[in-house]
């Protein structure tokens, strides 16, 4: 989970309130009264003030912020977005904006627009600890592990005394594996937020994974003692005493674990165990294909289920649940090395060798034909040598396989425009900017193909927000100025 | 304090048999790094390279052999060759060490022709295939592997392609000789790994220079292993189909061959990496039956697969059945599994206080030795990472790591490692680690293969303070090495049981004689070996701290394992 630090209108408020009088005809006068009204939670009277005052000075940065931030908090997102990004075009070191924008992003599912974000304002403001914390999180979801440490560690090193920063920096390290620093990092946590039952439970989670199972379970207790329905907590306990032998404590606590959290199936596939280890086979069999029935793909059920269908004289079905297993496992294997093989065709493709790099890429869907990134990537193989025939289909499927690639959206749009199908080319580009609104490729591609295509409402609105977030970008300047005369 | 006490009061709870003899204290061992002045000059070259070749970090392979006969056990290390990235400044050779009787070795591999030259090695297999009276090599390589038979000269032939014995195609991990038919011939056995090849080597690690990692072996497809059959006329057929061993596919690392459910008839235990372990039940009619599973030996308790590497089968716990233990990587557990005394085991990795002792470690030769000659069967663990770079990625672990010793204390087990001189704490990148007598006083020392390093000989020192017997089998009617013959032996109170094993650790041959630490005993009441024949030998009672040679249907016979000669001596 990300938590934004929603800045204080009051940030931004300059000096005193001005004398009455002139406030309606000034500015900054309607924006100041506009987050007097936003802080007492008159949120519709503060858009009325903000408007005025954008329409006073269109050119107020601050303004467009505020806007923004007061759509924001009414829920009312595309808006707030737009007002961000004006508020940048206006003034591109507006950290603040950006940070807020990113929130916005985070929201719409963006990540890499998220990660793209926080990694611009980090550079611009390095002692931006919050946006650090932020941009750690969103590292860490797209399983960047080395990258998140690094963005937590200095979070935590511009503000020590931070629990959060702490907490979330020993998650990531445990996630590494680096079990004695996360649970030092935790400990730290504990100490400063004493009271915090999840910095316990994942001071837990950080000690059994370093095999320190003792300790974890006084860890656990100490976030049950905190919050008695801690589920997690409740069965990382019972884990661990199932560790230390204890097999009947160990049975109460996942008793207890999957009754606070009955859809849980790590709770159900351990309580299959220590059942399966007591020597009650039926008992573990139900658990375990509760477990399996929660999660179909967990492998691990499988196999205690058949070790459980095994002790019960039940072969016939301790031979299917060994044989899905291993059908499993095969499946993840294949799917393992279909990445590498998608790994290895974008480096073929970028040093020239198309062809090898198509046959890795085939070589990836016929291994693992759910594999979306795979079809992705043909289809952009295929598109780079003019085969927007395949291409399509290939992105066709990645889209069935996954509704939500950005990329797979944006890549269909490019492809069809290739192809002549610039109503289909647009209209899927402007899926893409509307479900993925940080997605800047997206956005710019349709900025400029609704440029091609005459539409120049969607062409600036396109542009400038590109031009916002990527003020470099000299063909997106050039389009905009086009667009403008 | 509370949790404590009721972990101890589960261990004594009588779940194990203990012997009415309780082990005694610690005595002074130590084990003694003496490669270098013993004249074992051997370096493993890994050919290491940039691209990273799957078979660069998993080799290599390590053996005892008394080639010549002599009662003193040789050496053969086996090296790797030369890849398409990697041309090393001087040829690539293993080598063949002869034991000069006292104390040193000599290199004899030219002599003896058995340098398997061009052959990307990876484990050993020292048996009679021919039942001639001398031990013939198995080399097990990456592509093919070799078959060098001994001619009783000093001299090896290569007969690989007369025999058919190249298991060509396949990446060949460890190898075990038994006789699975029972007819008196020594079959192979080989572990087979993967299906990575130069063409399909990928790109594994961080796109950053110095990040290119090893590939896990989930990323290729795992090999069925070989049972190559013995036709008793120098060659073999491929019987892996038709017994059902090679049934299924599985990423082979290590192999042991014993009695599993003590019917007379050797099955086979192995360590696969990343995927169930396999443990092939002997029908009897020259066929298998897989059943890990339902033994409860295919994967840990916790129902996941773990990177099996070492493994091992012996009666830790003195119950009479046989027990297994297998070596995993880092961040998984080495587990050992107790025979329940019918048909399957259960995971006793805690409860036998190994736990998490060897969490951070990535184990692979291994095996159960009673190093201290107590009675108990110790593990030693002979570690070592399998990425070079991995402290890149995990800051804690090194690539080199140290030994490892449990120590049993009957049914428990302790780590002792430090108590066993600082040669163990030396950190190698350890793989093979065989097991023998090699200087004939009584107590096993280790020889270890490490990758991209120098071997080391650890000779055990202190552990002959405790009594001792060692048993040398000579078939007649079974095969000549005894292999699948099962011994008991009864010394006051105790009952000992052991057994002639095929195979054992990772990629490693060792000694043939049946070692036995007798403790305070200093003498032995009874032997009683069951060949694989079906003939029963007895011995009688016999003093302790011997090395007694046992004829199949003969009882004693004349041993031939003569003492340590001075340096300098005739």
């Amino acid at each position: 989970m990300i938590w934004f630090l929603m800045l204080g209108f009051t940030a931004l408020v300059f000096g005193a309130p001005q004398e009455r009088g002139n406030a309606e005809q000034d500015a900054e006068s309607q924006d100041r009264l506009g987050v007097v009204h936003a802080e007492k939670g008159e949120l519709a009277t503060a858009v009325s003030c903000f408007q005025k005052a954008i329409g006073l000075r269109p050119d107020f940065p601050e303004a467009h912020y505020h806007l923004a931030l007061a759509y924001e908090r009414m829920g009312r997102t595309a808006e707030a977005l737009e007002g961000y990004q004006e508020a940048i075009r206006l003034r591109p070191d507006f950290s603040e904006a950006r940070y807020l924008l990113a929130g916005s992003c985070q929201k719409a599912g963006d990540l890499e627009g998220v990660a793209r974000l926080l990694g611009e304002i980090v550079e611009r403001a390095p002692g931006f600890a919050e946006a650090r914390y932020n941009l750690g999180l969103t590292l860490q979801s797209q399983k960047k592990l080395t990258e998140a440490v690094e963005q937590l560690r200095a979070a935590a090193r511009l503000t020590p005394r931070n629990p959060k920063f702490l907490m979330a920096l020993g998650i990531a390290l445990a996630e590494q594996q680096h079990g004695a620093e996360a649970a030092a990092t935790l400990h730290q946590a504990a100490a400063l937020d004493p009271g915090n039952a999840e910095v316990h439970y994942n001071l837990g989670v950080a000690l059994a994974t370093a095999g320190r199972e003792v300790e974890a379970v006084q860890a656990f207790w100490g976030a049950l003692q905190r919050n008695p329905k801690h589920a997690s907590a409740r069965r990382g306990l019972g884990i661990s005493l199932m560790h230390q032998g204890q097999l009947e404590a160990s049975l109460a606590e996942l008793r207890r674990a999957v009754e606070a959290a009955p859809d849980d199936p790590e709770a159900r596939n351990n309580l299959g165990l220590v059942l399966l280890r007591l020597k009650d086979p039926q008992g573990a069999i139900e658990a375990l294909e509760w477990a399996a029935r929660l999660n179909p793909r967990l492998i691990k059920a499988y196999y205690n289920l058949a070790q459980a269908c095994q002790r019960a004289g039940r072969y016939e079905d301790a031979r299917r649940a060994t044989e899905r297993a291993r059908e499993l496992t095969a499946e993840q294997r294949n799917l393992g090395r279909a990445m590498l093989l998608v790994q290895s065709a974008n480096q073929g493709v970028h040093g020239g060798d198309a062809s090898a790099a198509l046959t890795r890429l085939r070589e990836a869907i016929a291994l693992s034909p759910n594999f979306a990134d795979a079809h992705v990537e043909l289809a952009k193989a295929l598109r780079s040598r003019g085969d927007t025939g395949e291409a399509l289909q290939a992105l066709r499927r990645a889209l069935k396989l996954d509704p939500e690639r950005a990329d797979a959206r944006y890549e269909l749009g490019l492809t069809l425009g290739q192809a002549g199908e610039r109503p289909a080319a647009i209209e899927e580009l402007r899926t893409a900017a509307q479900r993925w609104p940080c997605f800047l490729p997206a956005r710019r591609a349709l900025g400029l193909l609704s440029l091609e295509a005459g539409d120049r409402k969607t062409a600036l609105g396109e542009l400038r927000f590109v031009l916002a977030l990527a003020p470099l970008d000299a063909e997106v300047r050039r389009a905009l100025q086009r667009a403008s005369r | 304090m509370r949790l404590g006490a009721l972990l101890l009061g589960l261990a004594g709870g009588g779940l194990f048999l203990l012997s009415q003899d309780s082990p005694q204290p610690a005595s002074p061992v130590s084990f003694v790094d003496v490669a270098a002045e013993s004249g074992i000059s051997f370096r493993h070259d890994n050919a290491a390279s940039t691209e990273k070749y799957l078979i660069e970090t998993m080799g290599a392979g390590a053996a005892w052999i008394d080639y010549n006969s002599d009662g003193f056990l040789d050496i053969y290390l086996v090296n790797s060759a030369p890849t398409k990235v990697y041309r090393p400044g001087k040829p690539l050779r293993s080598s063949l060490y002869r034991n000069n009787g006292e104390g040193s070795f000599t290199e004899v591999t030219e002599a003896a022709g058995v340098a398997a030259e061009g052959l990307f090695g990876m484990g050993v297999a020292a048996g009679d295939y021919d039942n001639d009276g001398d031990q013939d090599l198995y080399v097990v390589g990456y592509w093919r592997s070799i078959l060098y038979r001994n001619e009783g000269n000093g001299r090896f032939t290569d007969v690989t392609q007369r025999a058919a014995a190249a298991n060509a195609g396949k990446w060949g991990s460890s190898a075990a000789w038994f006789d699975y038919d029972r007819d008196g011939w020594l079959d192979l056995v080989i572990v087979n790994y993967v299906d990575w090849s130069v063409q399909n080597n990928l790109y594994c690690g961080e796109q950053r220079p110095g990040y290119r990692s090893y590939c896990h072996p989930n990323k290729y497809k795992g090999q069925t292993p070989t049972l190559l059959g013995n036709n008793r006329d120098g060659t073999f057929s491929d019987a892996s189909r038709k017994s059902g061993i090679g049934s299924k596919p599985g990423n082979g690392l290590g192999v042991v061959c014993f009695d599993f459910n003590r019917d007379g008839w050797t099955d086979l235990f192995i360590a696969n990496d990343s995927t169930e372990n396999f443990l092939y039940l002997n029908r009897r009619d020259k066929t298998f039956t897989e059943i890990a599973v339902r033994a409860g030996a295919a994967y840990g308790d916790n129902g996941e697969v773990e990177a099996g590497m070492g493994v091992d089968a012996a009666d830790y716990d003195g119950d009479g059945w046989p027990d297994v233990f297998i070596t995993h990587l880092d961040f998984e557990l080495n587990r050992l599994y107790r025979h329940n005394g019918k048909d399957g085991f259960e995971d006793v990795t805690f409860r036998a206080g190994l736990g998490y002792q060897t969490f951070h470690l990535s184990g692979f030769g291994a095996g159960f030795v009673d190093y201290d000659n107590d009675g108990w069967p110790d593990i030693f663990i002979a570690n070592g990472h399998v990425l070079d770079n991995i402290h890149l990625f995990h800051a804690k672990t090194t690539f080199a790591e140290p030994k490892f010793v449990f120590r049993n204390l009957g049914g428990r087990f302790e780590n002792a490692t430090g108590l066993l001189g600082p040669d163990l704490a030396r950190p190698r990148v350890s793989r093979a680690a065989a097991f023998g007598d090699y200087d004939n006083d009584g107590d096993i020392d280790v020889l270890v293969s490490n990758n991209g390093q120098e071997a080391e000989l650890l000779r055990n020192e202190g552990g002959n303070r405790r009594h001792w017997l060692e048993l040398y089998l000579i078939g007649t009617r079974s095969n000549r090495d005894g292999v699948g013959a099962t011994v008991t032996l009864t010394a006051s109170d105790r009952k000992l049981y052991n057994e002639r094993k095929g195979g054992a650790s990772y990629q490693a041959a060792h000694e043939p004689r049946l070692h036995f630490g007798l403790g305070a005993l200093d003498r032995v009441d009874r032997i009683e070996v069951r060949w694989p024949s079906g003939v029963v030998d007895v011995i009688p009672a016999i003093p302790a701290d011997q090395v007694v040679t046992v004829k199949e249907g003969a009882g004693q016979v004349e041993s031939r394992f003569p003492p340590l000669r001075q340096k300098g001596a005739g």
